[in-house]
């Protein structure tokens, strides 16, 4: 008969060669990114599939480069900066003022505030399309795509959950000594808040980024048009040069993959506190 | 009579909120501009799209009241339109379990981990964080339906002969459901881990004194206490598996022959392609009460199948 000191380590081999299986099925889409886009066309699709190029090449990487990628990455990272910022800031001051001020109304709009939280996005998005592209007269600019953005009823929901446990004694030991709302707000509040807060800004930071559909419809040009929908429109008419369009995409995943794997208990963290699917 | 008791009422000696002293604090004047933006932007569309439905409306032209016609139109004469609902909801209600099930595997595999369990975690979470675009045009050359497809090259070396994947109508949507598989299972994953380091280890030690074994512990102990999580994955998972739209759209744009295209993409096609905005209106109108049904439905059900 087997120690129960052997089943033990039978029985973890076994996970842990499961749980490697599955990783090797993970990272493969990331791997054929990787070499594809530095392949030769003639080593690309071949049968059996060649895993080690034998000749590298960048120049996938400088043609796709060249097709407007840097007002791309210019458009998504002035959109995703102004939405963020401006998200974790009002949140937190919404959050705050609900969770520890009393005014007429305050029920109402708060469960305002809920309704449009739960709303899926293309309910809203004829109206909303209307609203930008026909009365704003702002279609193909990035306030298109910020403008609509900049608060969260996520967030300020998060937010409020969040500052409701500060204790109250806190606060009026700030006013005693003088402070202002505001500065009550900004010295003793947000400092206390900061875990919440980036975990809002990463959460956000992802979804703005990776935005497809409203930008998709509010871009004419590549003039506006931030990464995700540029990447499309470049691969929409080129699905045949894989090597091309596979690179493009390199351009489009790496910035993300990189800032993920510097700050990823960041991002598990601030996917376990915000707890939203983006 | 009534005011002196009104005065003693317990509510009078419980601390007021802050502020609450004075009538009005103009602090509170910072959610004008907030929650104006959020209703302008939010809340009026809302009600705008209620309003459209009952309309034709084409953009810059005049509208004309149809009463219940596009409601009636949907379910009688647009052909498309009931495709994309048994097309979504095929989608969601097996890509949504499908994810539930591995990420909950992996889950617990990960947690009894000793070492390396980040590590893990970091390698399943990856695709979570990575643009949905990028990855998206990606899968659409690996499951390339010739035997040159990666996919296909694979399944060759062990002799299986090429499959169609997305040039197929049988095989589209199985393969639409392998990409969001692999690409959101990392993120349920998560919140199972997060869960499972809530679950007080004095239960197992319990249930191990009273004979229990793994499988038990698992049926008994993990599962209904996370019920919480999975109740709260079910509901917003399934939530946006219904809108799914980026994968398809870049990966098949509905074909072969709308095999594969969804709700959402249906309405931006008649809202913004055809320009029968009132009638896309209309379809965002049943598929909002069709997603407050569904949430409901699977609130009632999953509640009461669990109640410690």
């Amino acid at each position: 008969m087997r120690s129960e000191k052997q089943i033990q380590f039978i029985r973890s081999t076994l996970i842990v060669l499961l749980l490697s299986m599955g990783a090797v099925v993970m990272l493969m889409p990331f791997y054929w990114t990787l070499i594809t886009s530095v392949k030769t066309p003639s080593e690309t699709a071949t049968f059996p599939i060649i895993w080690v190029p034998s000749k590298i090449t960048f120049e996938w990487f400088v043609k796709a480069w060249h097709a407007k990628f840097p007002t791309y990455y210019m458009n998504s990272v002035i959109v995703a900066v102004v939405v963020v910022l401006s998200n974790v800031f009002s949140s937190a001051l919404a959050g705050y003022i609900f969770a520890k001020y009393a005014f007429p109304g305050k029920n109402f709009l708060f469960t305002m505030v809920l309704a449009t939280m739960m709303v899926p996005f293309i309910v809203i998005l004829i109206p909303a399309y209307y609203l930008v592209a026909v009365w704003m007269g702002i279609k193909d600019t990035l306030w298109a795509m910020i403008l609509p953005a900049l608060i969260s009823p996520f967030g300020i929901f998060l937010m409020r959950q969040f500052t409701t446990t500060i204790p109250d004694e806190l606060l009026d030991a700030a006013r005693i000594d003088g402070a202002s709302d505001f500065r009550t707000f900004w010295q003793i509040v947000l400092p206390l808040c900061t875990s919440a807060l980036s975990a809002l800004a990463i959460f956000h930071f992802i979804w703005i980024w990776n935005d497809f559909l409203w930008p998709l419809l509010v871009t004419d040009s590549d003039r506006s048009r931030t990464l995700p929908v540029g990447v499309a429109m470049f691969a929409l008419p080129r699905w045949s040069q894989t090597n091309l369009v596979v690179a493009a995409s390199v351009l489009v995943l790496a910035p993300l993959v990189i800032v993920y794997f510097v700050f990823q208990r960041a991002f598990v963290q601030g996917i376990v506190l915000t707890g939203l699917k983006y | 009579m009534e005011a002196p008791t009104e005065a003693l009422s317990p509510r009078e000696f419980e601390r007021p909120p802050q502020g609450a002293g004075r009538r009005f604090q103009p602090f509170v004047l910072w959610l004008v501009p907030i929650l104006g933006l959020l209703f302008v932007f939010s809340v009026l569309p809302i009600f705008g799209s209620f309003f459209l439905s009952f309309f034709d409306y084409e953009m810059l032209q005049p509208l004309k009241f149809v009463g219940l016609g596009n409601f009636i139109y949907a379910f009688t004469q647009d052909t498309v339109f009931p495709k994309t609902v048994l097309n979504t909801v095929y989608f969601a209600f097996v890509s949504v379990p499908i994810s539930m099930a591995i990420s909950l595997v992996v889950a617990q595999f990960i947690f009894g981990r000793r070492h390396f369990q980040s590590g893990w975690r970091t390698i399943y979470f990856l695709p979570v964080v990575t643009p949905v675009i990028a990855i998206t045009i990606v899968w659409r050359f690996i499951l390339q339906p010739s035997r040159f497809g990666f996919l296909n090259a694979i399944l060759g070396n062990f002799g299986i002969p090429p499959q169609p994947w997305i040039g197929s109508q049988v095989w589209v949507i199985p393969s639409l459901i392998l990409v969001s598989v692999w690409s959101g299972l990392g993120y349920n994953m998560v919140l199972f881990l997060a869960g499972l380091g809530g679950i007080p280890y004095s239960f197992y030690e319990a249930a191990k004194i009273d004979g229990a074994n793994e499988w038990n512990m698992f049926w008994k102990i993990t599962l209904p206490m996370l019920s919480p999580t999975i109740l709260f994955t079910t509901v917003t998972g399934s939530i946006s598996a219904l809108q799914i739209f980026s994968i398809p759209y870049v990966m098949t744009r509905g074909g072969p022959e709308n095999a594969s295209r969804m709700i959402v993409m249906w309405i931006q096609e008649t809202g913004f392609s055809q320009f029968r905005m009132g009638y896309a209106s209309s379809l965002a109108v049943l598929f909002f009460l069709f997603t407050l049904a569904l949430t409901f439905i699977q609130l009632r059900a999953l509640r009461t199948q669990w109640s410690y």
